[in-house]
């Protein structure tokens, strides 16, 4: 499903350096510094309006952004959103940024854009790994249910055969049996070997997940922890497991 | 008031030259699907669409059908220019909507100067492309140049719409139409497509120009009426949806007949801004939004 060519052995599927953004004179992310493993499920956590949005929005260059990104080691940071796409990083944007007037299958095309030869191929995958998808194939993306829009959008990032799967409050406005079904795909997208980094509000469920987690706060990363130490850091278990 | 021959030779009259704002409608509701922009120097490209295939013909001698044939993309061309040296650069910098807008209306005003000096201001036309005519239809006479008006138009808006339904770039004009940030995120370079927009809708004029040309005249100025119609024409059809383009052409073209008819041809613009007010006022999103819209709205 993920575009193959794993990094050299020891080098981060992706990783940032001193990132920061700014909208007008307001530093809404402060020089922050992350990385993710090839095949790794990382997730970040944090209070609302804390910068998580902020920082996968400058990651996928659809902010202004300082710093350095590099991808397998080569540095991105020059290269605008469309042709980060290219490399295989894709996002998911919180809302799922679906095209509305679209039917389901014209968004899974549209998702393939960059992989025209191989739709069909893609999109036998993408209804393997969500049947109800197939059933609404004719129908309007803006006429889903939430939990089946945020499959489709999903899966349209699916189509573009992403080796770092980026998401932004993929559960947010879902029902928790929804959400919980979004959040497992996530860990059988993982299980096939797609990195993903994850911006989730329901930590629990999120923790369930990811090998490892950055805390932000105002703006800046405060912790980055194995997702197992966040149980001895009282002050961060207190706040994100229950 | 006007007899039934007088108005049916209106209605006739009114959806050729409806037509061609429609063209000119669509034109305008690409590039802003494309891009948020109004092109404001939409009616340029049916000058030029007319003037060149003006020159090509009486002064270079070429065939009608070559004529036609380099026409098209040399103002397809035009219309890739003026978004490269344009906008694209305008919105680089960071310029709001509203300057880019005014930057069209300024290149509006430019080329016209550019065509007026270059070829002039003499009025241009050329022969309708089958000789003879009219067909008459009882009293009604229908000019042969308002069925290549209809044939044509009718064939590019099939075109038009094998184009954004089936080809993977007229797919990515509409995602960009929809979402560019989504679209962004899946690879399409968003620039590129904008690109696309402006060649196609400098094209569409081209083929309008072309199309109206032998049944008036083209001249350096005659890009404003076109452009003010075919704008109305999209608010008409609610902006950003090619078919309300065309239907809000159609309606507009066949009023502003029945009114010169009926009223004289000084009522020609009051016609076409009354229109244009009522339809507002009564369904803000354009007549195919509905009424749901005007509900929403409220």
């Amino acid at each position: 499903m993920s575009a193959e060519s794993p990094s050299p052995r020891g080098v981060p599927l992706l990783e940032a350096r001193d990132v920061s953004a700014s909208y007008g004179h307001v530093q809404a992310l402060k020089p922050t510094s992350l990385h993710i493993a090839e095949g790794e499920l990382v997730t970040i956590l944090g209070p609302n309006g804390a910068g998580k949005t902020t920082l996968m929005r400058a990651l996928t260059r659809l902010t202004a952004s300082k710093g350095s990104v590099l991808f397998r080691g080569e540095d991105i940071s020059g290269l605008s959103t469309h042709k980060l796409a290219r490399r295989g990083i894709i996002m998911v944007q919180e809302g799922r940024g679906l095209f509305p007037q679209m039917s389901v299958r014209e968004n899974l095309i549209i998702g393939g854009y960059l992989h025209p030869a191989d739709t069909e191929e893609q999109m036998g995958t993408v209804f393997d790994l969500f049947p109800r998808l197939r059933e609404r194939v004719d129908q309007l993306a803006g006429s889903l249910s939430g939990g089946e829009q945020q499959m489709l959008a999903i899966g349209r990032a699916l189509m573009a055969k992403p080796q770092l799967l980026m998401l932004d409050e993929p559960s947010l406005g879902l029902a928790p049996r929804a959400a919980f079904e979004i959040l497992n795909t996530l860990r059988e997208l993982n299980r096939r070997g797609i990195g993903i980094l994850l911006v989730e509000q329901k930590a629990p469920l999120a923790l369930r997940l990811a090998q490892r987690v950055y805390v932000i706060s105002l703006g800046k990363i405060v912790a980055e922890l194995q997702t197992h130490e966040i149980k001895s850091h009282h002050d961060l278990a207190r706040y994100y497991l229950h | 008031m006007p007899n039934a021959v007088e108005f049916l030779q209106s209605v006739v009259n009114g959806i050729g030259v409806g037509l061609i704002y429609g063209l000119v409608g669509i034109g305008f509701c690409v590039i802003y699907n494309a891009s948020g922009i109004v092109n404001f120097a939409q009616g340029v490209f049916v000058m030029l669409g007319g003037m060149v295939c003006q020159v090509l013909l009486a002064q270079l001698g070429i065939p009608l059908v070559l004529a036609v044939a380099l026409t098209i993309p040399l103002v397809a061309i035009s219309g890739m220019i003026m978004e490269l040296a344009i906008v694209r650069p305008m919105m680089h910098r960071g310029a709001t909507l509203f300057a880019i807008i005014l930057a069209t209306l300024a290149a509006q005003i430019m080329i016209e100067r550019i065509v007026l000096l270059t070829l002039g201001d003499r009025p241009r036309t050329f022969s309708e492309f089958t000789p003879g005519g009219p067909l008459k239809i009882g009293d009604v006479a229908i000019g042969y140049q308002l069925f290549w008006i209809l044939g044509c138009g009718a064939f590019l808006v099939l075109l038009l719409w094998l184009f954004f339904t089936r080809t993977r770039t007229g797919r990515a004009l509409r995602a960009c139409s929809q979402n560019r940030e989504a679209a962004q995120l899946l690879g399409i370079p968003v620039s590129h497509m904008m690109l696309v927009a402006f060649a196609l809708s400098a094209a569409l004029g081209a083929v309008a120009g072309i199309l109206v040309t032998p049944t008036q005249y083209t001249a350096y100025n005659v890009g404003t009426p076109f452009g003010v119609n075919g704008f109305i024409a999209a608010i008409i059809g609610g902006f950003g949806r090619a078919g309300g383009a065309l239907a809000g052409g159609l309606l507009l073209g066949v009023l502003q007949a029945l009114a010169i008819v009926a009223l004289g041809a000084g009522f020609k613009n009051v016609a076409a801004l009354s229109v244009l007010l009522v339809v507002l006022l009564l369904f803000p999103n354009g007549l195919f939004a509905g009424f749901g819209s005007k509900a929403k709205a409220h």
